[in-house]
């Protein structure tokens, strides 16, 4: 005859491990998925750790730039050209180089997406403009030097030199600047 | 006295108090394994609870510092230095490929024979690789013709040349007696942009000249250059 007492541990052992069973290794489970979740977020956390820190270092690197520093960058590439006074400029550099001025015209910009090569290489918009002078050999050199020392890239693009009357010769010049082509969008941030 | 008659032969044991049977010790260690079974499963599912509860506060924590970087992130802020990084780059590319076309002239300059005269020089820039020459070019001899082309091979600056449309005529209009043999060509020159990159203060060399308004008529003063006298004459065109 088998003892009550007997069906009594069984029982109890029965519910220890329905314990085990339903509660304790459910849990288990659950604190294994937190624990991951926990270090994921723990991970992504320091991912913007890092870039905040480098994108206020590199605010800060940008602030230490002296304020004449930036304005000459400004100059050098701006947002936007102003045709008029580009123009105006090439007319006093001509008359600074001792040619005598005839003519400068504005010629458009090149195609927007015609200088994108990639991401890395991304070249400024070019702008043209066409002047035309006369002057001896020397004159037309010297504007060409002095083209060169402009605050703001002037590039000889094309030069057409014909002989004129005695000495002088007829110069056409495409000369071309540059604005800033914005390359940030929302995909980049 | 007569024999009890129930009295038997077997003699009869004492009134001695009788031993119970001891219990199995398994049935009693059985017993004792499964309450500890039991209680080990009661304190395991309870401390598995107060785990969780802790793992969810610290994953709340969590959240909440992610969250808080994540608004700390400046969107303006990165804005700003992505526009000022594209601006340095793309005044870098200007930069590192700008050209002196006046080197270019004085690269043909110092090429270029006593005996040859370019009527007339076109330029072209092709993206930033080189820069195409075309020159018209009159002579007085085929071997002025092939000593120009070989001295514009021999300078460095130049890495191509080509000598086209070759043609021969009589100069009936000199001043002299007898009519001097012309010759034309077209000379294709390639300059790498690399060799005549701008360097600054290398173009100092020709300072301004004087020149009035074209009403008062041409007063010209052409300084002597600081370099060294080109072959040429003082004009090439």
């Amino acid at each position: 005859m088998i003892p009550k007492g007997l069906f009594a541990q069984i029982a109890v052992i029965i519910v220890a491990i329905a314990i085990v069973w339903l509660n304790v290794k459910p849990s288990f489970e659950k604190v294994k998925n937190t624990q991951n979740d926990i270090e994921t977020y723990q991970t992504e956390r320091e991912k913007i750790v890092v870039v905040n820190s480098q994108l206020a270092t590199l605010v800060t690197k940008m602030d230490s730039i002296s304020t004449e520093e930036q304005r000459r960058l400004l100059t050098y590439l701006p947002n936007v050209i102003d045709e008029l006074r580009i123009s105006r400029d090439i007319m006093l550099i001509a008359k600074e180089a001792g040619v005598i001025y005839r003519d400068v015209q504005y010629a458009g910009e090149e195609g927007v997406s015609s200088n994108i090569r990639d991401e890395a290489n991304i070249t400024p918009i070019s702008h043209f403009f066409t002047l035309s002078v006369e002057g001896t050999y020397d004159q037309v050199k010297n504007l060409f030097v002095q083209l060169e020392l402009n605050d703001y890239p002037l590039e000889v693009r094309d030069v057409s030199i014909a002989k004129a009357e005695g000495d002088f010769l007829t110069t056409s010049v495409t000369i071309a600047t540059y604005a800033l082509r914005h390359e940030v969008s929302d995909s980049n941030l | 006295m007569p024999d009890s008659p129930n009295s038997s032969f077997i003699p009869k044991r004492g009134p001695t108090p009788s031993r119970r049977g001891s219990p199995s010790k398994r049935l009693y260690l059985f017993t004792f394994v499964s309450y500890m079974l039991l209680f080990a499963s009661l304190v395991a599912a309870g401390g598995m609870y107060l785990y969780n509860v802790y793992l969810d506060r610290q994953f709340a924590n969590e959240v909440k510092l992610l969250s808080e970087e994540m608004q700390s992130f400046s969107v303006a802020n990165m804005q700003k230095v992505l526009e000022f990084d594209s601006r340095l780059k793309q005044a870098s590319s200007r930069f590192d490929n700008s050209v002196s076309v006046a080197a270019i002239f004085r690269a043909i300059e110092s090429v270029t024979i006593d005996t040859v005269m370019l009527k007339s020089l076109d330029l072209t820039r092709s993206a930033d690789e080189k820069y195409l020459l075309s020159a018209s070019v009159q002579t007085d001899s085929f071997d002025s013709t092939i000593f120009q082309r070989d001295t514009y091979q021999q300078n460095q600056s130049i890495s191509a040349v080509e000598i086209l449309n070759v043609q021969a005529s009589v100069d009936s209009s000199s001043e002299e007696s007898s009519a001097q043999s012309v010759f034309s060509f077209s000379a294709e020159i390639e300059v790498p942009v690399s060799a005549v990159l701008y360097q600054a203060g290398a173009d100092q060399i020709f300072p301004p000249t004087t020149v009035s308004t074209p009403e008062a008529g041409l007063q010209e003063v052409v300084p002597e250059p600081d370099t060294e006298e080109p072959i040429i004459n003082d004009e090439i065109i």
